[in-house]
């Protein structure tokens, strides 16, 4: 029906479906009327009362009668034909359930894992921040051409020239990410922070959900106020309102909690390893050093743009105002850009080309899902031709059957969605312990309204997807006329082998992309990362020697000491900056070598610079190239020594023996030189996909320092070890609290996050495709095999042997599987190449992944048809021709 | 006397769209407008009349609104919708066209 009549049918439907007593009450005062007029009008014309009613009762043949006449009429016209459909199609559903069951489990699964992918979208990337007016929001960067022009961190002095210069915001705020050692109640422990500038809650549009945010006053220095985030306020105070007005030390100093943040407040503006949810917010004093500092940045800005303005507007005004900065300060403000970024593409633009390509292949399965129930409907059609007949013979028009077959699509649709609901409901708790922990707004993933209403949406679009299959077979059918076609089906085939091949060709392109990318996951976690990192537990710790806490050389030796007493402890270290860690406080140097004449300007090499402590190489097993470790005896009163890796040495001495030789580096604005006393292997620094670079290590004993990175070899499960090491720690300092606690074979699988996430779920996407399809091509052969039993008898009366019966099948089945790999194989340029980005030594046309996944799918195939092979050569020649 | 059962099926509903075409009007109305319009030729049974309206209303072609009559009483209304206007031009066409066709075979004479 048109929607134009919807729009005046619908009140009346309404209300004879489910309002039914007002109905009946309209319908008793509109008869009650006209027998009031009637009686009124045969009186008129002379009649007594009593004649008049009665003839005027006559004339609707009774009230009553009249009453159930209409109402005859207003239900039975509308509901009945519903619900005979329904009470049909579950008729068929019941008396076919392995139809019925292959065709909802397979939508269950298309749908599935399209809502569930759909959900994690909807959350990370459609969903605006949770502000008001989000689509103004912007964060401001720096950009500097030295540094390839990335959106980078932003220098104070940079900042609040911006602010004060710019027009197109109505407030700029500045936020640095922070930590703070919390001690006082229960374990010390680090929190994340972020201090801001005055304006930033305002800005945001954002208020506490208890408590309040800070005063404009509270923005100077020892106002000593907090807020927390709420995610910090359950950890640590259980969520209880009292927090509010309750101290909290921080960094040894009394702090006063205002207020508590709502749930879904996050900002997100760092960058894979750097990202860190925050704990809480603390105002930021801005020191009278800062307001000179520009160069590299550490600030990350926000700000609101004012509604007359855009980004582009705003764009255009900061180019003029960062210009007018450099001209003011070309020293050290040459080059140097600003870049307007809204705050939505900035919080998701890592995760965003990972989610695009699962919401492609997951379609990719959805559309397979939906051709394979095609192929089940219309295989289901071809064995109802005689009852579609036949109902066409009694006088069904074609709309009703038509009508019919799509409320079947839609019963199994339906049953299809509510099952996919499921299973997304159930798989996004698995999705998200799978996701990077760094995405965005993952706590706001879940089953909600809009997941509900785009999975009805799955349910419409599959049900006239799949469901047209056999309309259009029965369209054709019966403009043949029904009755005469009744026997064979052959005319189904062309179509099924259509769905079929159309099946087969998308499942390959996942399996390539599936293929790819496992490949390249596979060759990332074999790489040799030059140390072992099974059984090792890491440990970032950062000591002060505040008052009243011990020294901090003596506080790394009794804390390395306890460590290599525990029990199952064979090795313990400590290195300034191990190869992957939480906080990146990795040094960069200058390198000279004193000996050699200096090279010219501009051509300096450049080393990482690291101090370690004795123990350290050897517990993370990095090999001795040459000379020795460093031992207990380089303290600060003996000569500096220095242990330099393969990768410097080789660079500079590609044919000298360097021991011996000295290096001179830059650390803590010190100019230091180190006998080179050994040559370790080289590391890759930043995991696995990171290149070694050059790296002189210093002995710590010489330069004592509280940031360390402790790593404690064990000897069973590294894990099991973690409490026991702790406790060492707050041996030696109570106060002391842990940057971070991990196994260093937890922290590569961090690095890995993003990248796993994609490759499992892509593999996943990858065997359903391969199963559908399979289940596709088993379809198929076994309907065609089935219809052809005829020929099969014949061939065998003349002498076909059984195995020649299989083998024809078979073939079959595979050329089918062959025509889908092929278009395939064209399908899957494209798709290859929107992966580059995501591969590791693999190119994305890799002969060995296309032949292996054709392969798999020929196998699959032929596996598909072995069932109706056998059941083919098993038939009796004679009973075969019977049939006929 | 032509009886309403009679009525070539789907006339009914044609008649009562042609009479609301003119105005709006009750289900009462609608009968004794379209006994005097036919001249009194047909009768159609009030019986009949309700449940051919109803049915039209649900499918969109008349909507129903209650009024209040001059003497206070409440009467429900029937009109027709832009689309059952539509529907009625359709129906009419095909309806001068299928009488046509039996006015001229009834006419025949062996030539």
């Amino acid at each position: 029906m048109p929607l134009e009549r919807w729009v005046y049918a619908w009140r009346a439907r309404w209300r004879a479906l489910f309002d039914r007593g007002q109905a009946d009450r309209e319908l008793d005062d509109e008869l009650r009327d006209h027998v009031a007029r009637e009686t009124a009008a045969l009186r008129a014309r002379g009649a007594s009362p009593a004649e008049a009613r009665r003839r005027a009762l006559a004339s609707l043949g009774g009230l009553a009668s009249a009453q159930d006449r209409v109402r005859a009429v207003r239900f039975g016209a509308l509901a009945e034909q519903v619900l005979q459909d329904v009470r049909h199609g579950l008729r068929l559903l019941v008396r076919d359930p392995g139809f019925t069951a292959a065709t909802v489990i397979t939508l269950t699964v298309g749908i599935g894992a399209t809502a569930t992918v759909f959900s994690v979208v909807d959350a990370v990337l459609l969903q605006p921040p949770p502000f008001p007016e989000p689509g103004r929001l912007v964060t401001l960067w720096q950009t500097d051409p030295g540094d390839g022009d990335r959106a980078a961190e932003v220098a104070p002095a940079n900042f609040l020239d911006w602010r004060a210069q710019s027009t197109s915001f109505e407030h700029v705020a500045a936020v640095q990410p922070y930590s703070f050692d919390a001690t006082g109640a229960g374990q010390p422990e680090v929190l994340y922070a972020s201090l801001v500038t005055e304006g930033f809650f305002r800005l945001l549009g954002a208020g506490a959900a208890h408590g309040r945010t800070f005063r404009p006053d509270e923005y100077r220095s020892g106002s000593g106020v907090v807020v927390l985030t709420d995610g910090l306020w359950q950890r640590r105070y259980g969520g209880d309102p009292a927090v509010i007005g309750q101290p909290i030390v921080l960094d040894g100093t009394p702090h006063t909690v205002v207020g508590v943040l709502a749930p879904d407040f996050e900002l997100a503006l760092e960058r894979g390893q750097d990202a860190q949810a925050r704990d809480l917010y603390a105002p930021k004093a801005i020191a009278e050093w800062e307001t000179f500092r520009r160069g590299d940045g550490w600030w990350q800005v926000v700000a609101r743009l004012r509604a007359e303005d855009s980004i582009a507007s705003a764009q255009a005004e900061m180019d003029t105002v960062v210009a007018r900065i450099a001209a003011d300060h070309p020293r050290t403000n040459e080059g140097v850009g600003a870049r307007v970024i809204p705050l939505q593409s900035r919080q998701v633009e890592d995760v965003r080309p990972t989610l695009l390509l699962l919401q492609g292949f997951v379609l990719l399965v959805l559309l397979i899902a939906c051709l394979n129930v095609a192929n089940l409907m219309l295989a289901q059609s071809t064995r109802r031709s005689a009852e579609f007949a036949v109902r066409a013979a009694v006088g069904g028009g074609r709309g009703r059957l038509l009508r019919q077959l799509l409320t079947e699509s839609a019963m199994l649709a339906a049953l299809g969605g509510a099952g996919g609901l499921l299973l997304a409901a159930w798989s996004l708790d698995l999705i998200v312990a799978l996701m990077p922990a760094d995405v965005p707004r993952l706590p706001q993933i879940g089953v909600n309204g809009r997941l509900l209403a785009f999975a009805a949406g799955l349910v419409v679009v599959t049900t006239v997807a799949f469901g047209s299959a056999p309309a259009l077979h029965v369209l054709r059918r019966s403009a043949r006329g029904l009755l005469r076609e009744q026997r064979g089906g052959a005319g189904g085939t062309g179509l099924h082998r259509v769905l079929v091949t159309a099946e087969v060709a998308l499942a390959l392109v996942l399996l390539v992309g599936a293929g790819l990318l496992a490949q390249s996951f596979a060759r990332l976690v074999s790489v040799d990362l030059g140390f072992a990192p099974a059984n090792t537990v890491a440990l970032q710790v950062f000591h002060y020697p505040e008052a009243g806490r011990p020294a901090t050389a003596d506080f790394i030796r009794r804390t390395l000491q306890g460590m290599r007493a525990l029990p199952g402890v064979t090795e313990a270290g400590a290195v300034s900056s191990l190869p992957i860690a939480m906080a990146d406080v990795t040094r960069e140097s200058v390198l000279t070598l004193p000996d050699r004449p200096p090279p010219p300007p501009g051509e300096e090499a450049q080393t990482t610079v690291s101090l370690a402590t004795p123990g350290y190489f050897e517990a993370l097993r990095i090999p001795l190239r040459a000379g020795r470790w460093f031992e207990e005896r380089d303290g600060a009163e003996r000569p500096r020594v220095a242990i330099i890796n393969e990768t410097l040495a080789r660079r500079h001495w590609p044919d000298a023996d360097p021991l011996d030789e000295r290096v001179t580096v830059q650390l803590y604005g010190e100019t230091l030189t180190a006998d080179v006393v050994g040559v370790v292997g080289a590391v890759r620094p930043r995991g696995f996909d990171s290149a070694p670079r050059p790296e002189v290590f210093l002995a710590h004993a010489q330069l004592a320092d509280g940031s360390m990175t402790y790593v404690v070899r064990t000897a069973g499960d590294p894990a099991a070890a973690v409490p026991a090491i702790q406790d060492v720690v707050w041996t030696a300092d109570p106060l002391q609290a842990f940057y971070s606690i991990a196994t260093i074979d937890q922290l590569l699988a961090d690095t890995l996050a993003a990248r796993r996430f994609a490759t499992t779920l892509v593999t996943l996407f990858g065997l359903v495709a391969l199963a559908l399809a399979t289940l596709g091509i088993y379809g198929v052969i076994a309907v065609a095999t089935a219809q052809r039993t005829h020929e099969m008898g014949l061939r065998m009366a003349l002498g076909a042997a059984p195995g020649d019966v299989r083998w024809m099948v078979v073939r079959g089945a595979v050329g089918l599987a062959g025509a889908g790999v092929a278009i395939g194989l064209l399908g899957s340029i494209p798709v290859s190449r929107s992966l580059t980005s995501l591969l590791v030594d693999v190119a994305p046309f890799d002969v060995s992944t296309l032949v292996a996944v054709s392969s798999v799918l020929l196998a699959a195939a032929a596996a598909a048809a072995w069932l109706p092979a056998r059941r083919a050569a098993a038939t009796d020649p004679l009973a075969a021709l019977r049939v006929e | 006397m032509t009886k309403p059962s009679n009525l070539v099926q789907g006339t009914l509903d044609l008649l009562i769209l042609k009479i609301l075409d003119l105005e709006p009007r009750s289900g009462w109305a609608i009968g004794q407008r379209l006994r005097q319009a036919s001249n009194e030729a047909l009768q159609v049974s009030d019986g009949s009349l309700y449940p051919a309206l109803h049915k039209l209303e649900q499918q969109g072609w008349i909507a129903a609104e209650w009024r209040t009559t001059e003497n206070n009483r409440r009467a429900k209304v029937y009109a027709l919708t832009p689309p059952g206007r539509r529907h009625l031009q359709r129906e009419r066409a095909n309806w001068e066209r299928l009488s046509g066709a039996i006015t001229h075979v009834v006419r025949l004479t062996e030539a």
